[in-house]
């Protein structure tokens, strides 16, 4: 706002345009009375000479045949007994040797007008010495000229007259436009917290307004998602943490409550340390959550074999895998720069879940592969084994989801946020997660931007 | 070894004092940036435990003090962020290693543990061969034996099996074992370790009288031989 016209400025839309749309009115009114004016003084200025030339024609008609009739003197008399109807001219005649031979007395009018004409021409007067007459004809146009003025004048007003018509009614319509804005801001004004399900609408939808409005709309629908998983997900923290804590109270509290053996002392606490321990676990895969969600991005290292680091995993899994019977796979390979041992522990938390949902006796395959759009390496793990139901399956990297609660955590190691973990490691990679399930075969997965 | 703790929080610098000094180690603890540098300066230790948020001076103030006096001092670094660019910024500042907290008391101890022997063992030639009891161990030819009865171990079973013998007595944690027998840098959430040890124990064992290896509730593995001789 620092070069900002006093007259076109304004923080008001409206305000603006009728300020714009005033002057702009005033130009053109302006510009096409000036077109009209002119032209109009270009006739009158026409008409005028023609006047003047049509009574110069009649002086000397009348001049030439007094001439021929009576001489010079018939002239002079005529043109004293014709002054009178000269009241707004001059007539001057000359002989042919350049001698006054008459001329009206001057008016003062005709004196001071600026608006006068004076024509010249020659009467041919053969009776007169010399045969010739010159005359000068002056004659007055201040009425016209003053007339000229008024119509100026008058075009000038209805210009300006127009610009402020103009710009009332602007205002007044392009405000009776906007009002649907303010109605927007009061609906906006009442979505709280509380009330996040309300959405924007408009009563009569503009063409301006309503990609906006959809749009707001859209970001309110995401926000209202993140805001219940954020939500649910404090809900699901606060009773991961509570049931431990609880665990820990209690027993703390009964093996004070009276004398124990230091073996038995020895029991509560080796208790309380892995219950510790499992709270510590969680504490840390929060924190490493939220570091994700602060947009922590991975710190790649050089190019590594995908399946090489797959085999690596695998061999840390070999124990596990066998207990279950279970047989295992690389197929594919890429070579990448990542994180080395984010996608480890990516890949660690698939295949811990694989193994735990494998069908015994079954093959468990870490497939490596483009992903479909071929810009993404995807890394999948996939096994045999009961199918997740389709509504399921994209909840499935949600913090704290499990598809079967009964089935998944009797051993208490697993607090449902091994895939969430998954998914924050793909994000932090500029991937994605892929999870699919059909006829018998699960693949859960992720993308890595290359 | 004389070891000076600087930590702030008093009731963790009494649990390390007491953990560290059961643990053979004569301890000093200071509790502010200021007292933490002279004392690191002026004494004569042999590692220095360093909290990062300190009053006074900040632990990224001690480790400059310290490094510009004492270049070969070991430093650990203690922390409760656990933010990447504190982790690069203490290494690259000097700091030997770096601990986020809660850390197990296990897993402190091990690593000064390392950083001690780090500056001890320059030179020592390193065992071809472990023995505990009646189990031996040839790193070279990579045989296990008990009562001159060869083990059949996988790869991974023999290098946890060296790692446990090679630390005997010591209590080994989850973690640990994870990230040095199969390089994984993380907390795994599932049983995978207790697994593996659970099948090396059923090798080691199970089939002999005396057992060897034995679990810690709640803290990790320990190889040892508890049997009164």
């Amino acid at each position: 706002m620092t070069t900002c016209n006093q007259l076109l400025c304004s923080h008001s839309i409206a305000g603006r345009l009728s300020k714009k749309l005033a002057l702009f009115a005033a130009v053109v009114i302006g510009l096409v009375s000036g077109a009209s004016w002119l032209s109009m003084a270009m006739m009158v200025k026409e008409r005028n000479a023609q006047e003047q030339a049509r009574s110069c024609d009649i002086v000397a008609d009348i001049l030439a045949l007094e001439a021929r009739n009576g001489g010079e003197r018939a002239v002079l008399q005529r043109l004293n007994s014709d002054a009178p109807t000269r009241a707004k001219a001059h007539l001057q005649v000359l002989r042919a040797d350049g001698s006054v031979l008459y001329a009206d007395p001057m008016s003062d009018a005709l004196h001071q007008s600026s608006h006068q004409r004076t024509q010249a021409f020659q009467i041919s007067t053969p009776g007169v010495a010399g045969g010739m007459l010159q005359a000068r004809y002056t004659m007055d146009f201040t009425r016209s000229a003053e007339l000229g003025k008024r119509w100026a004048l008058t075009l000038v007003a209805v210009s300006l007259a127009a610009g402020v018509v103009v710009a009332l009614g602007a205002g007044w319509f392009v405000r009776r436009s906007l009002l649907p804005l303010g109605g927007l801001a009061a609906q906006t004004r009442a979505i709280s917290p509380q009330h996040l399900h309300q959405r924007l609408a408009l009563a009569d939808p503009a063409e301006e307004l309503l990609p906006w409005v959809t749009q707001f709309n859209a970001l309110m629908d995401r926000l209202q998602r993140a805001y219940t998983q954020l939500e649910a997900f404090n809900a699901d923290v606060a009773h991961e943490l509570r049931t431990p804590l609880a665990t820990l109270i209690g027993e703390t509290e009964v093996a004070l409550s009276r004398e124990r053996s230091p073996e038995a002392l020895r029991e509560t606490l080796q208790s309380n340390l892995e219950e510790m321990q499992r709270l510590s676990a969680l504490v840390n895969d929060m924190l490493f959550l939220s570091q994700a969600d602060r947009g922590v991005t991975a710190r790649r290292g050089a190019p590594v074999s995908l399946a090489a680091l797959a085999a690596q995993v695998s061999e840390f899994h070999e124990a596990t895998l066998e207990d279950a019977g279970l047989a295992l796979r690389i197929d594919g390979d890429a070579t990448l720069p990542v994180d080395e041992p984010l996608v480890k522990r990516a890949l660690s938390n698939l295949l811990g879940n694989a193994t735990r949902f494998a069908t015994p006796g079954s093959t468990v395959v870490i497939n490596i592969a483009p992903a479909a759009d071929a810009e993404q390496v995807q890394l999948v793990v996939q096994n045999r084994g009961q199918a997740i139901a389709a509504d399921h399956l994209p909840r499935l990297f949600d913090r704290f989801f499990r598809v079967d609660s009964a089935r998944c955590c009797e051993d208490g190691q697993h607090h449902g946020l091994g895939l969430a973990i998954v998914a924050a490691i793909a994000r932090m990679h500029a991937g994605r997660t892929v999870a699919e399930s059909a006829s018998g075969t699960t693949r859960v997965g992720f993308t890595l931007a290359a | 070894m004389r070891l000076l703790v600087i930590e702030d929080e008093v009731k963790l610098a009494q649990y390390l004092y007491k953990g560290l000094s059961e643990n053979g180690h004569v301890v000093d603890l200071a509790h502010d940036g200021i007292e933490g540098r002279r004392l690191a300066i002026g004494g004569e230790y042999d590692l220095v435990l360093l909290d990062v948020m300190l009053p006074g001076i900040d632990g990224f103030g001690v480790l400059q003090a310290i490094r510009a006096e004492k270049r070969h001092l070991p430093v650990l670094m203690l922390t409760a962020r656990d933010r990447v660019e504190d982790r690069v910024r203490g290494l690259e500042q000097g700091a030997d290693d770096y601990l986020v907290k809660p850390f197990a008391f296990s897993e402190l101890l091990a690593r000064v543990g390392a950083l001690l022997r780090r500056g001890q063992q320059v030179g020592a030639q390193p065992a071809t061969e472990l023995h505990l009891a009646d189990l031996s161990l040839d790193l070279l030819s990579r045989r296990a034996e008990r009562r001159s009865e060869r083990l059949d171990l996988t790869a991974k079973e023999f290098k946890l099996l060296a790692l446990l013998l090679r630390r005997r007595g010591q209590i080994l944690s989850r973690t640990t074992l994870a990230e040095q027998v199969w390089d994984m840098n993380f907390d795994s959430d599932t049983n995978i370790v207790e697994v593996a040890v659970r099948r090396l124990r059923a090798k080691l064992d199970d089939p002999f009288p005396t057992k060897l290896l034995h679990t810690v509730r709640g803290m990790g593995y320990v190889l040892e031989d508890r049997a009164p001789s």
